[in-house]
C-alpha cells in the first residue's frame, strides 16, 4: 500500500489511466492534474483502471468527484474499471455509481 | 589453594561467613564471567573448615531444581555431620568431610530421618518443596549454609522467602532479581587492568606456562581482563606448551579460534542440547561474554553480530521476514531470541542472561556519547554478514532496555511490553506505548504510566488477565521509538509491525500449542497523513488470525481508515504537534469480532466538519462510511478529545455465536 502511481496510455483520443498505490489525498491530487491533463490534450473517453489500486479512503475519492466534474464539462465520457468489490462498495456509499459507469474486473 | 587473585569481594564474603552465621539470602551478584564461580568455591572451602556449619554446594547452571538435586545436598550436608562427630586432629583446618555412600545408606537409622526424607523426596524442580524441606532440616540438624551457583529467580526468591533460622543461603547469580531478593549483595564488578595483569601473572605461574614480564599488561587489556578468557588462554598455551611472549601470536590466534569455534560451530547444534549442559551454556556466556566486551568498547574491529546473528538463523531463531532472515532491528532480534529461548526451553535465565548481555551493547557502553558510535558498529557488522541486494536500506536500531531504575531519556516515545509471566501467553500480556515527557525519566515512573494505561484500556479490552499492577509484570521489554519528522518512520513503522507480529505470535501461542482466541494490539500513531496505513496494517494482522472472511476485513479496513483520517484531522485542530498529540489506535480481534477504537486529544469532534486545512468539498463523508460498513459505532467526545469505537462482526463457522469469545461463551452458557 504505497504511494499512488498513475500510467497513462493514450490512443485515437482515448485514454486509459492505470492506478496502481493508494488513493488517498496527495493521490487523488496527482490523478486530478493527470485526468486534467489529459483532458486539455484533447482526449474526449477517460477510462480509469482500478485493477492495482490495493485501497482508497474518502478523501481519494472526493477528487474522484472533481474528475467527474472535470470530464462532464469537457463533455468527456468517463469509466471506472476493473474497480474491486470492496472499493466498489465505497463508490456506491458516496455516489460515484450514479455518475460514472463503474465495471468490476 | 589460595586464590590467584586476591579479590576484595572474597573479603567481604569472609566478614560474612568467617566466623559468624547469617541466615537468609545473601546474593554474589555479576555479569557471567566476572569470577562469581570463583568466589563461591572460595567460600565453600572456607566454610567447610567450619564443624559448626553444615554446608553445600549446588550447580544449577541457572536451571530448575534438577533430579537428584536433594539427595546431592542431602549427601554433602551428612558428610559435614559425619565429620563433625570425628574428634579434632592435629591438620584439622585442612581436613574436609567426604562424601561417603555408606553414609547415605545408615541414613535410615538416624533420629532426625523423616527429616532427612522429606529432603529427599523433594520432586525436581519443586524449588518451594526443597527449600522448605531444607529449612525443617536445618532446624532438626543445625546451622546450614547452602551455596548455589547459576541461581535461577526463582530460588533466589524462594531462598529470600524462607525464614528458616537456622538456613544460610550463598547463591551466585545474575540480574536485578538478586538485588530485590538478597539481605546483602556481593557485587561482582570487572577486574580492573591492574587485576587482570596480576591474575594473567598468577595463572601463568601456577600452571608453569613461560612467561614474559612485559607481555602481561598487553594481554591483559587484549582479553579485556576477562578472567574466563585469560584463565583459557593460559590453560591452552600449558597444554600446547606454548610460552606467552610480548608479541601475543599466541594469544590472537587462540582468541579468535575459540570465539569464532565457539560461535560459528556450536551454537546451532547447542541450541538441540541438553538443557544445562555444558555445551549450551558455553554458548551463551560466550554470547554474553562478547557482547559485555562490545558493549565495553574493549574489543573493537570485530563485533561478531554477524556471527551471532547467522547462527540464530541457523537454528531457526531469526525472524523471517521481507528482508530474508535478517532482523531487521537488532533489539528486536535479541528479545525475538531471548523469548523464543524461554519460550521453547527451560532455560529462562539463560536467555535472560544473553538478553542483559547483548543489551549492554546499548547500554553499557559508557553513557549517550558511546551509543550512537555503537549503533553505527552495529549497523556495519550486519552490513558486512547480509548481501548488499537484502540489506534493508532503512535499517535502523532502537535502544531496548529491560532493567527497572534505568534512565530513559526523556521526550521520546517508547513502546512497551510486558509480561506478567515466564510463559509468553495472550493473558499475560500487555503492550502499549508511553510517551516519557520529562528528561531523563526512569524506568519505574514509566512503567507507573504503564499501568495506568493499561487500567485505562481495560473496559475496552475486557481481558480479565491484563495485571492489575506492575509489580505483578516480571518482564519488560521498552523499546524507544524513533524521532518524529525522521524521514525513515514509516519504514521503522513497518519494523515495528513486525515486532508487533512476532510479539502476536508468542503470546498467541499457549503452551499447550492451542492458539489464543483473543488478540489485541495498540498503536500511537503522529497525526500525519499516511500513517493510518500502519493501523491497517496491524488491524490486516489480527483479522487474518481472527479468522475474519475478505469482505468484512475489507469494510473494517475502511473504516479505520476514516477512523484515523478524522482523528488526524481534529488531533491537528487541538492545536498541538506534539507526541503528545499522537493518535491512539486499540484493535482487537477474535473469532466473529474485530473491535476498534481510534481517539484523537484534539478539540471535541463535531460530526460532519472538516478538519482544519480541509475544504468541505474533500471532506465529511468518513463518517459515513464508517456507519456504513460496521455493525456498531459509537462517537464519544469531550474535552479531553474524541473516541470512534467501532465493532464488525462477521461469521465463524457453524454453532458459534459471533462477538463472544470461546471462554466468554462456556462462562456464559451459550
Amino acid at each position: 500500500m504505497n504511494k499512488l502511481r498513475l500510467e497513462s496510455r493514450v490512443r485515437n483520443g482515448s485514454a486509459v489511466v492505470y492506478l496502481n498505490g493508494y488513493l488517498n489525498e496527495s493521490g487523488g491530487e496527482l490523478l486530478e492534474q493527470e485526468c486534467r491533463s489529459l483532458l486539455s490534450r484533447g482526449c474526449r473517453a477517460l477510462e480509469l483502471d482500478f485493477a492495482r489500486a490495493s485501497m482508497v479512503n474518502s478523501i481519494g475519492i472526493s477528487y474522484l468527484l472533481d474528475v467527474i466534474e472535470s470530464a462532464r464539462q469537457d463533455d468527456a465520457r468517463l469509466e471506472f474499471v476493473s474497480v474491486p468489490e470492496d472499493i466498489r462498495l465505497l463508490f456506491e456509499l458516496l455516489g460515484i455509481t450514479g455518475h460514472v459507469p463503474v465495471r468490476k474486473p | 589453594m589460595a586464590a590467584i587473585l586476591p579479590r576484595r569481594q572474597a573479603a567481604r564474603l569472609g566478614e560474612l561467613f568467617g566466623k559468624r552465621f547469617l541466615p537468609g539470602l545473601v546474593a554474589i551478584e555479576g555479569a557471567p564471567r566476572r569470577g562469581k564461580t570463583d568466589l563461591l568455591l572460595q567460600l565453600h572451602g572456607a566454610l567447610l573448615g567450619r564443624r559448626e556449619v553444615a554446608t553445600a554446594i549446588l550447580r544449577l547452571g541457572c536451571q530448575p531444581l534438577p533430579a537428584g538435586a536433594a539427595a546431592e545436598v542431602a549427601a554433602q550436608l551428612l558428610a559435614c555431620l559425619e565429620w563433625r562427630r570425628l574428634p579434632p586432629g592435629p591438620n584439622d583446618s585442612a581436613a574436609k568431610p567426604v562424601l561417603s555412600r555408606a553414609s547415605m545408606g545408615r541414613l535410615a537409622e538416624r533420629e532426625d530421618f523423616a527429616a532427612w526424607k522429606e529432603l529427599l523426596d523433594a520432586a525436581a524442580g519443586d524449588s518451594y518443596g526443597f527449600f522448605a524441606a531444607l529449612g525443617r532440616l536445618a532446624a532438626e540438624i543445625g546451622p546450614v549454609c547452602l551455596l548455589v551457583d547459576d541461581a535461577t529467580d526463582e530460588v533466589l526468591a524462594l531462598a529470600a522467602r524462607s525464614s528458616a533460622p537456622e538456613l544460610a543461603v550463598v547463591a551466585a547469580a545474575s540480574g536485578p532479581a538478586a538485588w530485590r531478593w538478597a539481605r546483602q549483595v556481593v557485587a561482582v564488578e570487572e577486574l580492573t587492568a591492574r587485576e587482570g595483569t596480576l591474575l594473567a601473572e598468577g595463572l601463568a605461574r601456577h600452571l608453569g606456562v613461560e612467561f614474559c614480564g612485559e607481555a602481561a599488561q598487553p594481554f591483559a587489556a587484549y582479553c579485556a581482563a576477562d578472567p574466563f578468557v585469560l584463565s583459557s588462554v593460559v590453560h591452552a598455551a600449558a597444554l600446547a606448551g606454548t610460552p606467552l611472549d610480548s608479541t601475543l601470536a599466541f594469544v590472537r590466534t587462540y582468541v579468535a579460534d575459540l570465539r569464532r569455534g565457539t560461535l560459528g560451530a556450536y551454537f546451532p547444534a547447542v541450541l538441540g542440547a541438553q538443557p544445562g549442559s555444558l555445551e549450551r551454556r558455553c554458548v551463551l556466556e560466550w554470547l554474553a561474554v562478547e557482547h559485555h566486551h562490545t558493549a565495553a568498547e574493549k574489543w573493537r574491529g570485530r563485533i561478531l553480530l554477524d556471527d551471532v546473528l547467522a547462527n540464530l538463523a541457523g537454528a531457526g531463531l531469526a525472524v523471517a521476514g521481507p528482508a530474508g532472515w535478517m532482523p531487521r532491528r537488532w533489539p528486536a532480534a535479541r528479545d525475538w531470541a531471548a523469548l523464543q529461548l524461554a519460550r521453547t526451553e527451560t532455560i529462562e535465565s539463560e536467555a535472560a542472561k544473553l538478553a542483559t548481555a547483548v543489551l549492554a551493547a546499548a547500554h553499557a557502553a559508557g553513557g549517550e556519547l558511546a551509543r550512537e558510535p555503537l549503533r553505527r558498529r552495529i549497523a556495519g557488522g550486519l552490513a558486512e554478514a547480509v548481501p548488499a541486494a537484502t540489506f534493508p536500506s532503512r535499517l535502523r536500531f532502537c535502544e531496548v532496555c529491560e532493567v527497572a531504575g534505568e534512565p530513559l531519556p526523556g521526550g521520546e516515545l517508547f513502546l512497551c511490553y510486558g509480561l506478567t509471566g515466564a510463559q509468553p501467553m495472550a493473558d499475560s500480556a500487555a503492550l502499549l506505548a508511553v510517551a516519557v515527557a520529562g528528561p531523563g525519566a526512569r524506568l519505574e515512573s514509566l512503567l507507573d504510566e504503564m499501568e495506568h494505561r493499561v487500567r485505562q484500556a481495560m473496559p475496552f479490552s475486557e481481558s480479565p488477565a491484563i495485571p492489575a499492577g506492575t509489580a505483578g509484570v516480571e518482564k519488560w521489554v521498552v523499546v524507544r521509538e524513533p524521532e518524529p519528522g525522521d524521514a525513515e518512520w514509516a519504514a521503522s513503522h513497518d519494523a515495528q509491525l513486525l515486532d508487533f507480529e512476532r510479539f502476536n505470535q508468542l503470546i498467541a501461542a499457549r503452551p499447550d500449542g492451542s492458539v489464543a482466541a483473543r488478540w489485541e494490539t495498540v498503536l500511537w500513531l503522529p497525526p500525519e497523513a499516511d500513517f493510518e496505513l500502519a493501523a491497517v496494517r496491524a488491524l490486516d494482522l489480527l483479522a487474518e488470525r481472527a479468522g475474519c472472511d475478505a469482505q468484512a476485513a475489507s469494510q473494517a479496513r475502511a473504516a479505520l481508515v476514516e477512523a484515523c483520517l478524522n482523528a488526524f484531522e481534529h488531533g491537528r485542530a487541538g492545536g498541538s504537534q506534539s507526541r503528545g498529540a499522537s493518535i491512539q489506535v486499540r484493535l482487537a480481534a477474535w473469532p466473529g469480532c474485530i473491535e476498534m477504537a481510534v481517539s484523537n486529544p484534539g478539540a471535541p469532534f463535531a460530526p460532519g466538519r472538516a478538519g482544519p486545512g480541509q475544504s468541505s468539498l474533500h471532506r465529511g463523508h468518513g463518517l459515513k462510511i464508517i456507519h456504513a460498513v460496521m455493525d456498531q459505532v459509537i462517537v464519544s467526545s469531550d474535552l479531553h478529545g474524541t473516541t470512534i469505537r467501532m465493532t464488525k462482526k462477521f461469521p465463524y463457522g457453524e454453532g458459534r455465536t459471533a462477538g463472544l469469545p470461546e471462554h466468554e461463551q462456556a462462562a456464559s452458557g451459550i
